[in-house]
C-alpha cells in the first residue's frame, strides 16, 4: 500500500525506523562477510609471508657464548643470539639473560655437528627442491619438521594431496556424471523428484563421519578385496573423498544439463535420433562447460578437505607412484601439526604458508568453476 | 473500546474472556518484570566481567579527593553497581590504603555512577519518540539530582568535613547496636537465573553484554505493550491514589523497594517502563528515586552493624547515608532548587528527541569521558600495590599435553574432584608439545609431558615469563613395543628397532619372523613419545618416510591390532590389550618386558619419567594442592590402576 503511508499517523513512523535499522543491520552483516574473508586471508598471509620472501631461517647459532661474556656483548648481538625482540629483551634482567645463555649453550653443544645444521632448511628453494641430506645416497624430498635437522620439503605433502584428489575425482566423476545424465535426460519426473534430493543428501554427511566410515569399513574391505599391505592409504582416502564430492559434481553437472534448451534434444529426436544419441551427442556437448566446471569445483573441494584424509590417508610423508601407499595431504598436515608448532618458528610459518597455498588453490578452482558456469549461462540464455 | 451493542448473551462470555486475558496479561507482566530485573542484573554482571579489575585498579590509584569523586563515578559506571564500589572502598579504608576524607568523595562519585544503569535502560525506548522522551527524562532526573547534590555538598564537605565528622559520631553511637544481614528473596530467585544464562553464554563478556541488553530491551518493550493493553488509566489511577499520592509516599516506596532488592539501579530502572507508558509522571518519579538513594545505603549499614569488628565499614556506610539525606534536605524544601533537576531532565529529553546523538554523548561524557580524562591526567599515587582484593576466585585448572598421560590425568582429575570439590581440573591431550605451546599461549596452566622439556622450549619460557617452569616427576612409564597377536617375534633390540623405524628393515623375515612386510606406526610429531623414541632408540635419526603417523596412543594400538605386519609403541597403560615385545638395549642383554619390577628398578631399558610442568602464577595454591594430591597415596594408587608405575 504505497498511498496511505504518507497519511499514516505519527506512531507508525517508528516501526519503519526499526525496519530501516534492520535493513542497515543486515546490510552491514552482508558486507562484513567480505571483510571477514579479507581479514582471514590477511592473517594467514601475514604469517606465511616470511616464508615466501625467504626471511624465515631455521639456522641457529653454531657457536655458543659463555655466560661470562654477557657483559661484553652489545645488546643487538644478545638479542640476535637468543632470538629476542627489543621489548622482550628490555623485560629481562641480567640473571635471566645469564640463565638463557646457559640453556642456549647447552643446546648448541648438544646439537648435531652435521654439516646440514648450517643449511637454512626453511629457505624457499629447500621447500621445493630435493636435497641430499647427510647419509643419503641421492637428493630426496623430505618433510620432517621435528628432527635434529628440520626438513620442510613440501613436495611429499603436495603429491599426497594430488594423489588423493586424483583418486577422488576418478571415482566421483564417472558416477556423478552418469547420475546427472540419467536424472536430467532419461528419468521420468517422478523418479527425478526423489533421486535428485537423495543424491544431494550425501552432501549432508559430515566429513568426519565419512572419515570414520573409510577408517572402519572401507579400509578393511578394500584390503581384503585388493590384497594390498598398508590398510590406510591414498586409495581409501580418495574413495571416501569421492563420496564427499559426488553431490557437488552431480548437482552442478545436472544443472548444466538441465539448462540446455529442450529444443535441442527435441530437434534431434524429431530428426530420428535415439534418446541415447540425443543425450550423448547433443545435450552433453552443449553442457560441456558446465560439466567441466563441476569437475573443477569438485577438485577444489577435494583438495581442501581435511577430516576425511586425516583419518583415512595413513599419514606418512612418502613420495611414490603407488596409489596404495600411505600419504599425508596438506590439510591433514596442518590439522595434525599446527597446535604443537611454536608461534614464530619456521615450522609455524611454513604451516601457514601451506594454508595459503591451499586457500589459493581452492579459491582459484572455485573462481574458474564459477566463471565457466556464468559463461555457459550467458551463452545458453543468449540463444534462447 | 467496548462496543455497546446490546445483543444480550455474548457479553458475559466476553467479559469472562476479558478476565482470563487480563489475568494472563498480569502473569505475563510479572514474568516480564522478573526477566527485566534479570536483564539488569546480568547487565551489571557482564559489565563486571569487563571492568572489575580495571575499576579496582583505578580505585587504588586515587590520590586527591577531587580525583576520588571521578574515580567513584568511573568505577561504579564500569561495574554498574554502587555497592561494589562501596565495599571495595570499605576494604581499602579498613586496610589503611585510603583515609576517610578521600573515601567520601569516592562514595559521592559512586552515587552518580550508579545512575548510569537506568539511563542506559531508557535508551531501549529510543525508537519511540514520545515514550523515549518520558523514559529518558525519568532516568536522567536521578542523574541530575545526584549531580546537583554533589555540586553543593562536595565543596561543603571539602571545607568543613561535616560528613566525615558526623559519620564518625554516629559510628560511636551505634556501634555494637547489633545489625543483621537482610534477607533478600528476590536476588535469591534472580541470581541463579542470571548465572544460568551467563554460563549458557560461556561467560564470554561480549555475549553476556549483548544478551543482557537484548533481554532488557525486549522486556522493556513487552512491559510497555502489556501495560498499555491493561487499561493504563486504571494503573495510573492506582499509582496516583496510593503509591505515589504525595512525595513522601513516593519516597517511601522507593526506599522500601530498594531495601528489598538491595540495588538502587534496579529500583530506578523499574519505573522506566512505567514512565514510558505514561503511568507515572516525572514529578512522581523524582521523590521515588531519592528514596532509592537512601535505601541503597541501608544494606551496607545493616551489614556493617552486624560485623562490629570493622567500625570503618560502618563509618563509610553512615557517610553514604548522611550524604544522601543531606542531599534531600538541601534540594527538596526549596521549590526553586527542586525544579532544577526536573527542568534539566525535561530539557535534555527534549533535545534528545530532536537529536538522537544527544543521549549517547551525554552518557558517555558524564560517566566515562570526563572521569577517564581526569583520572588519567592527574598524577597517580606511588603504586605500592599490595592488591589485597585481587584474589582469584577462578578455580579451574586447565592441563594440556601428553596424550600418553591423558588416560592417567583423567582418572586423577575425577578422583581429585571428589577429594577437593572446589578445584576443577580440566584435561586436554594432543601431545607433549601442545602442552608447552598451550602454557605459552595462556590456554593452559599445567603442561603434562612424556619427555623432559627441551632447551628450545626452556628458552621460549624464559622469553615469555622470565623464568623456567617448575618440573614435577609424577610417575614412571615403561615405553612398550606393540605388535600384532599373530606375530611370533618375542623380543627386539634397540638396533633392530632403529633399523625398523629408519626403514633399513622392511620385512619380518629379517627379524626371524614370517615373510611379511613391516608396517611401522609412530605417533604424531607433536607427541613426547615420538621424540623420546627418536632420541633414545633411534639415536636422533629421522623416521623413514614410510612410517605412518597416528594421532593418539589408542589409535596406534588399534592399528597394530588390525594389521598382522604392524609394529608400534606407546605408554604401558595402553598395552593391556595388545601383545608387547621384550626389549634389550644391546644384543648381549637379556630382553625384558615392562613390569612394575623391571620399571621401578630401572632395568627395563625404555623406562621413562612422566612430568607435569607449571609456571608459578596466581592460582598456585590450587595447582600445589593438585600436585601434592597426585603424589599422595590416592594418586599413586590411581597410577597403578591405570597401568603406569608409581615412583618408588
Amino acid at each position: 500500500m504505497p498511498a496511505p503511508i504518507r497519511h499514516a499517523p505519527l506512531k507508525s513512523t517508528s516501526p519503519r525506523n526499526i525496519e530501516r535499522l534492520l535493513e542497515k543491520g543486515i546490510q552491514g552483516i552482508a558486507f562484513s562477510t567480505i571483510g571477514i574473508v579479507i581479514l582471514i586471508f590477511l592473517f594467514v598471509g601475514r604469517e606465511a609471508l616470511p616464508v615466501m620472501i625467504g626471511t624465515v631461517s631455521s639456522v641457529e647459532a653454531t657457536q655458543s657464548y659463555q655466560p661470562e661474556e654477557l657483559d661484553s656483548l652489545p645488546p643487538e648481538e644478545i638479542q640476535n643470539y637468543l632470538g629476542l625482540d627489543a621489548d622482550q629483551y628490555s623485560r629481562l634482567d641480567q640473571d635471566q639473560l645469564r640463565r638463557m645463555f646457559e640453556i642456549k649453550a647447552s643446546y648448541i653443544d648438544s646439537s648435531t655437528d652435521s654439516p646440514d645444521a648450517r643449511i637454512n632448511t626453511a629457505a624457499p628453494n629447500m621447500l621445493v627442491a630435493p636435497h641430499q641430506w647427510e647419509g643419503l645416497d641421492e637428493p630426496e624430498f623430505i618433510w620432517e619438521p621435528v628432527s635434529s635437522i628440520r626438513k620442510f620439503n613440501i613436495i611429499p605433502l603436495l603429491t599426497g594431496s594430488l594423489k588423493v584428489t586424483f583418486v577422488a575425482l576418478m571415482f566421483a566423476i564417472p558416477i556423478s556424471l552418469g547420475a546427472a545424465l540419467y536424472v536430467s535426460q532419461f528419468a521420468t519426473s517422478k523418479i527425478r523428484e526423489w533421486l535428485k534430493p537423495s543424491i544431494e543428501l550425501l552432501a549432508g554427511i559430515p566429513s568426519i563421519v565419512l572419515g570414520f566410515f573409510a577408517l572402519l569399513v572401507l579400509a578393511p574391505l578394500f584390503q581384503k578385496l585388493l590384497g594390498y599391505e598398508v590398510p590406510l592409504n591414498a586409495f581409501v582416502a580418495g574413495i571416501a573423498l569421492g563420496l564427499a564430492i559426488i553431490p557437488l559434481i552431480f548437482s552442478v553437472a545436472e544443472d548444466a544439463l538441465m539448462s540446455v534448451p529442450k529444443s535441442y534434444g527435441e530437434a534431434a529426436l524429431a530428426l530420428g535420433a535415439s534418446r541415447w544419441s540425443a543425450a550423448s551427442r547433443i545435450n552433453l556437448p552443449a553442457a560441456m562447460p558446465g560439466i567441466l566446471a563441476s569437475m573443477v569445483l569438485g577438485f577444489g573441494r577435494a583438495f581442501g578437505e581435511t577430516m576425511i584424509v586425516l583419518l583415512a590417508c595413513g599419514n606418512s610423508h612418502m613420495i611414490s607412484w603407488n596409489l596404495f601407499d600411505s600419504v599425508r595431504p596438506i590439510p591433514a598436515t596442518i590439522a595434525a601439526e599446527l597446535a604443537a608448532a611454536v608461534p614464530g618458528q619456521a615450522h609455524f610459518h611454513i604451516l601457514f604458508f601451506l594454508g595459503t597455498l591451499l586457500f589459493i588453490i581452492t579459491f582459484v578452482s572455485n573462481l574458474i568453476g564459477g566463471m565457466i558456469i556464468q559463461q555457459l549461462k550467458d551463452r545458453l540464455e543468449g540463444q534462447t | 473500546m467496548s462496543q455497546t451493542k446490546s445483543t444480550g448473551s455474548p457479553r458475559p462470555a466476553q467479559t469472562k474472556n476479558d478476565t482470563v486475558q487480563t489475568v494472563l496479561k498480569i502473569v505475563g507482566l510479572i514474568a516480564c518484570v522478573f526477566f527485566f530485573i534479570v536483564g539488569i542484573k546480568m547487565l551489571s554482571s557482564s559489565f563486571k566481567l569487563f571492568g572489575k579489575g580495571f575499576a579496582e585498579s583505578i580505585l587504588t590509584s586515587t590520590a586527591s579527593p577531587y580525583v576520588g569523586l571521578f574515580v567513584g563515578i568511573l568505577s561504579t559506571a564500569l561495574v554498574q553497581s554502587s555497592s561494589t564500589t562501596t565495599s571495595v572502598v570499605v576494604g581499602m579504608v579498613a586496610g589503611d590504603v585510603l583515609t576517610l576524607t578521600t573515601a567520601i568523595p569516592i562514595i559521592m562519585g559512586a552515587n552518580i555512577g550508579t545512575t548510569v544503569t537506568n539511563s542506559l535502560v531508557s535508551m531501549g525506548h529510543m525508537t519511540q519518540s514520545d515514550e523515549f522522551k518520558r523514559a529518558f527524562s525519568a532516568a536522567t532526573v536521578h542523574d541530575f539530582f545526584n549531580l546537583l547534590a554533589v555540586c553543593i555538598l562536595f565543596p561543603l564537605e571539602l571545607l568543613t568535613g561535616f560528613l566525615a565528622k558526623s559519620a564518625e559520631f554516629l559510628t560511636r553511637v551505634f556501634q555494637g547496636a547489633g545489625g543483621m544481614e537482610l534477607a533478600d528473596p528476590l536476588s535469591k530467585a534472580i541470581k541463579p537465573v542470571v548465572k544460568l544464562i551467563m554460563s549458557g553464554l560461556g561467560n564470554q563478556k561480549w555475549f553476556c553484554l549483548i544478551g543482557a541488553i537484548a533481554i532488557t530491551i525486549i522486556m522493556l518493550i513487552v512491559i510497555v505493550k502489556l501495560l498499555r493493553s491493561l487499561m493504563l488509566n486504571k494503573i495510573k489511577m492506582f499509582f496516583d491514589q496510593y503509591l505515589f499520592r504525595n512525595w513522601g509516599l513516593a519516597m517511601g516506596v522507593g526506599f522500601i523497594i530498594t531495601v528489598g532488592v538491595q540495588s538502587s539501579s534496579i529500583t530506578t530502572s523499574l519505573v522506566i517502563p512505567l514512565a514510558a507508558a505514561g503511568a507515572l509522571t516525572l514529578r512522581q518519579i523524582f521523590p521515588y528515586t531519592m528514596g532509592a538513594n537512601v535505601g541503597t545505603t541501608m544494606t551496607a549499614i545493616l551489614a556493617a552493624l552486624a560485623t562490629p569488628d570493622k567500625p570503618v565499614a560502618l563509618t563509610v556506610a553512615f557517610a553514604h547515608l548522611l550524604f544522601n539525606i543531606s542531599g534531600i534536605l538541601i534540594v527538596w524544601p526549596f521549590p526553586k532548587i527542586r525544579e532544577i533537576p526536573i527542568k534539566c531532565a525535561e530539557w535534555l529529553a527534549d533535545e534528545s528527541v530532536k537529536r538522537r546523538w544527544v543521549p549517547v554523548v551525554f552518557i558517555i561524557t558524564i560517566f566515562f569521558l570526563i572521569p577517564l580524562i581526569l583520572v588519567f591526567t592527574t598524577p597517580k599515587r606511588e603504586a605500592e600495590s599490595s592488591e589485597p582484593n585481587s584474589k582469584r576466585t577462578d578455580s579451574v585448572v586447565t592441563t594440556t599435553g601428553s596424550d600418553s598421560m591423558v588416560i592417567l590425568m583423567t582418572e586423577w582429575a575425577q578422583a581429585f574432584s571428589i577429594a577437593e570439590p572446589e578445584i576443577k581440573v580440566q584435561i586436554n591431550g594432543g601431545g607433549s608439545r601442545n602442552g608447552f605451546a598451550a602454557i605459552l599461549e595462556n590456554t593452559a596452566r599445567i603442561a603434562s609431558a612424556s619427555r623432559k622439556i627441551n632447551p628450545e622450549e626452556q628458552l621460549e619460557f624464559m622469553k615469555k615469563f622470565g623464568k623456567e617452569p617448575q618440573e614435577h616427576v609424577v610417575c614412571l612409564d615403561g615405553l612398550s613395543i606393540y605388535v600384532n597377536e599373530t606375530n611370533p617375534v618375542e623380543s627386539l633390540s634397540f638396533l633392530q628397532l632403529k633399523q625398523i623405524y629408519t626403514g633399513k628393515i622392511t620385512n619380518w623375515s629379517q627379524l626371524g619372523g614370517p615373510d611379511r612386510p613391516v608396517l611401522a606406526y609412530s605417533r604424531e610429531n607433536s607427541s613426547g613419545t615420538y621424540e623420546y623414541f627418536r632420541k633414545k632408540v633411534m639415536e636422533g635419526a629421522d623416521y623413514a618416510p614410510r612410517t605412518q603417523y597416528i594421532t593418539g596412543t589408542a589409535g596406534v594400538v588399534e592399528a597394530v591390532r588390525n594389521s598382522p605386519g604392524a609394529i608400534g609403541f606407546g605408554g604401558a597403560a595402553y598395552a593391556r590389550t595388545i601383545k608387547v615385545l621384550a626389549v634389550k638395549k644391546s644384543k648381549e642383554d637379556k630382553p625384558l618386558l615392562p613390569t612394575p619390577e623391571t620399571v621401578t628398578s630401572n632395568r627395563y631399558p625404555l623406562t621413562r619419567e612422566l612430568f607435569l610442568y607449571v609456571i608459578p602464577g596466581d592460582d598456585q595454591n590450587n595447582i600445589d594442592t593438585f600436585v601434592e594430591w597426585i603424589m599422595g597415596p590416592e594418586g599413586k594408587r590411581i597410577v597403578s590402576d591405570v597401568g603406569y608405575f608409581p615412583l618408588p
